[in-house]
């Protein structure tokens, strides 16, 4: 896992008035809206004795939240603004204060930048472009729920050669004779990798597929890629000018084990807002034919080396996505996870905020990384 | 977790001639009473090959383990191994763990740890308990947290506010403040009184029962003794006293057995029981919610992780004590007891190790 990259925190209509506590990472923040419905994410970890500010209230009149175990708040850049058992009067020290992230609402998606990096150097949160876009529909943001590794998933969704056989109703045929993988167009972008993957497409009969039915086989066009370590995106040209589905998965690892996909679909065809629930359903159905196989990949982990896999040509852009990562690992943003779980009942740690680069004494230690190289 | 203490096993009622298990401090004890109606606490493991006592059955006295008919008396030594036959000699190193117990308040009470009987922290006392004029309520709880962090919740007298809202004081009014506290130490713990403001009681009996019914000044005091008991007192008017103890033991590092014994001066008839225990839990359970979501579970090796204020003082001098305790070599190292947890049945030491030796499992390690 990472720091310094763009997590999604939770969906717009789950945060209200209530504070939200998301585990992110493996470490736990809280969301909440100010008056003017702005959101913001903080560390979930109060600095006094370690109570969880999601658990407590939102104050409108100040603009905090409020710890439950002594009320303690802190305002939307972290700083506690008041004490109570020292009065109104009481001096907040400079030292009471918890890490903010920048926070940004797109998609119907809170996304907090979690990480310490100045704004110039953040990588930026992925842009889809038609979305809101006349031609275009997305369907409603939800969230998909996996006992899994968020690598593995990423991974998945850039592979080429799966479909085959973990979604046969897709009409692929992987058990023919002169079947055969195509190779992939791979280029680099500024933070990840995008690809172009031609399929050989079977036919899909009317009865079953309806609107979306093919007459006869032919090729279709995968455009997908990864942008950071948790951004996927998948856009199934069935034809040339039309048709198309574009699908955008923004991972939320809460752990190693455990991941929530907040997933965008968008469509250039069947508009009407009827055809939402089917396009869903189908989506859902193939969710669910990759979450089967999935949950059983063993290690948990993607293995540090290619040396315990086998690697075919066929697994090119997962090679990419892993050599991207290293280079993360490289400038010292991977989390060393060993270290974090050895101590996790006995020591509380936080993501470092933009500002602790300006600002020193903070209460809690930043989670440990594994050196820059 | 610390040896060399006393901890509550189970209620008195709970304790019978039938062998009970129960962990304590992250190890197996089994708990049985004997002809004569005295508590036996031994250690679980039974030194032959390691089978639980505890699925055993009380025979002469004697709790037999399941597994190959051992039979272990209450001192712990071994009074007949089957297979040799009934005259064979039954070897000096053939025994196991035996604890001091005391009963009183209606618990049962374990001192787990070898110390001198001189040198041992005594169990907190209820004064008031089966006194004229009190009555006293027994009450259990279990919660899924580290017991310091449950200790020092009941030492913090800036939590009340916020966590307990149904108490009716409020720490959102624009003039609280905490109180100034007046900290008194023992050899064994710390303890303070303070007056709180108090809001009239919300609940009718209780403000006809106590006569407060306007704003008022409260006398409240909380200390803790040792390691895992704590007593609080809340005296809502000069004459109305709510004196509570707890007993915590930990069960292992994040959970923990809490044993309540609330006495008062005040609607001591049986039938207001029921009211008192109730309001009891639902001030527990607050705590408890809050509790469970601390970060990080145990509370932190050092302070310079947390930010202390005032009110927190009680709580930097029970941590002054640990580490005294730490020093004198009671801590156990729980990191080590983990990491080998598969392969290592350890024994909290007994008085009795001082004395003897050869004994077959290993004490438990320390730091």
């Amino acid at each position: 896992m990472y720091i310094n990259f763009w997590y999604p925190v939770c969906l717009s209509e789950e945060l209200k008035e209530k504070p939200l506590k998301a585990t992110i990472l493996g470490l736990d923040f809280v969301a909440f809206r100010d008056s003017n419905g702005k959101a913001h994410c903080l560390s979930d970890v109060c600095i006094h004795r370690g109570g969880s500010l999601s658990g407590g209230l939102c104050h409108t009149e100040d603009n905090t939240v409020a710890c439950p175990y002594h009320g303690w708040r802190f305002d939307k850049t972290g700083k506690c603004i008041r004490i109570p058992s020292l009065g109104l009067k009481g001096k907040i020290p400079a030292r009471a204060k918890v890490d903010s992230y920048p926070v940004i609402e797109k998609y119907d998606i809170i996304f907090a930048f979690l990480g310490d990096l100045n704004e110039e150097e953040r990588p930026p949160l992925y842009e889809i472009e038609e979305y809101g876009a006349d031609g275009w529909r997305a369907n409603k943001t939800i969230t998909i729920d996996l006992n899994y590794n968020y690598e593995r998933s990423i991974e998945n969704a850039l592979d080429p050669a799966h479909n085959e056989f973990i979604h046969p109703t897709h009409g692929f045929e992987g058990s023919k004779n002169d079947y055969q993988v195509n190779p992939s167009k791979i280029t680099e972008t500024a933070w990840g990798a995008n690809f172009e993957q031609l399929f050989d497409a079977p036919p899909l009969d009317q009865d079953v597929y309806g609107e979306t039915a093919r007459e006869e086989s032919g090729e279709l066009t995968v455009f997908g890629g990864y942008h950071g370590p948790n951004v996927v995106i998948t856009q199934i040209h069935t034809k040339k000018e039309i048709n198309w589905f574009h699908q955008y998965f923004f991972e939320q690892p809460i752990n190693q084990f455990q991941t929530k996909v907040f997933f965008v679909n968008m469509r250039n065809w069947i508009l009407e807002e009827k055809w939402d629930d089917m396009v869903m359903e189908r989506n859902l159905v193939i969710a669910g034919e990759d979450i089967t196989v999935m949950t059983d990949l063993r290690p948990q982990v993607t293995p540090d080396t290619m040396t315990k896999e086998v690697l075919v040509p066929a697994d090119l852009i997962m090679g990419q996505y892993r050599k991207t990562m290293k280079g993360w690992e490289s400038k010292g943003y991977k989390i060393d996870s060993e270290t974090l779980d050895k101590n996790k009942h006995n020591m509380a740690f936080s993501i470092p905020c933009p500002a602790r680069k300006k600002e020193k004494n903070w209460v809690l230690d930043p989670i440990p990384l594994i050196n820059a190289k | 977790m610390y040896i060399n203490f006393w901890y509550v096993a189970d209620e008195s009622k709970n304790i019978t001639e039938k062998p009970l298990k129960k962990k304590m401090l992250g190890q197996n004890f089994v708990l049985f009473r004997d002809s004569k109606g005295k508590v036996n606490c031994l250690s679980d493991v039974c030194i032959h090959r390691g089978g639980s006592l505890s699925g055993g059955n009380v025979i002469d006295d004697c709790i037999q383990c399941p597994y190959h008919g051992w039979r272990f008396d209450g001192n712990g030594t071994c009074q007949k191994i089957p297979s040799l036959g009934t005259d064979a000699k039954i070897p000096a190193r053939a025994k196991v763990d035996s604890y001091p117990t005391d009963e009183k308040y209606g618990l049962v009470f374990c001192f787990l740890g070898d110390i001198p009987e001189k040198e041992r922290c005594p169990i907190m006392e209820v004064n008031e308990f089966e006194e004229e004029g009190w009555r006293a309520t027994t009450q259990y709880f279990q919660f899924d947290i580290d017991y310091k962090r449950s200790i020092e919740n009941g030492i913090d007298g800036a939590h009340n506010e916020f966590v307990h809202p149904t108490h009716g004081f409020s720490g959102e009014d624009g003039d609280y403040k905490s109180p100034p506290i007046n900290i008194t130490e023992t050899e064994w713990g710390t303890g303070f009184f303070s007056q709180m403001f108090a809001p009239p009681l919300k609940e009718k009996k209780m403000r006809e029962a106590s006569g407060r019914n306007k704003n008022a000044v409260m006398e409240a005091g909380t200390g803790h003794h040792g390691i895992s008991m704590l007593w609080t007192h809340i005296h809502p008017t000069a004459d109305i006293f709510i004196h509570q103890y707890m007993y915590e033991t930990p069960i292992d590092e994040t959970s923990t057995n809490l044993f309540l014994i609330n006495t008062r001066n005040f609607l001591i008839e049986p039938e207001h029981d029921e009211r008192v225990m109730e309001r009891n839990q639902v001030v527990a359970l607050q705590d408890r919610d809050v509790l469970i979501n601390l970060q990080p579970k145990l509370t932190p090796e050092t302070i310079k992780n947390e930010f202390f204020v005032t009110m927190d003082k009680p709580i930097k001098r029970y941590r002054e004590l640990l580490d005294q305790w730490e020093k004198k070599g009671w801590r156990i190292n729980s990191n080590l007891v983990n990491q080998n947890k598969l392969s290592h049945a350890y024994a909290i030491p007994s008085p009795e190790r001082r004395k003897k030796k050869g004994w077959v499992v290993d004490s438990i390690p320390l730091i």
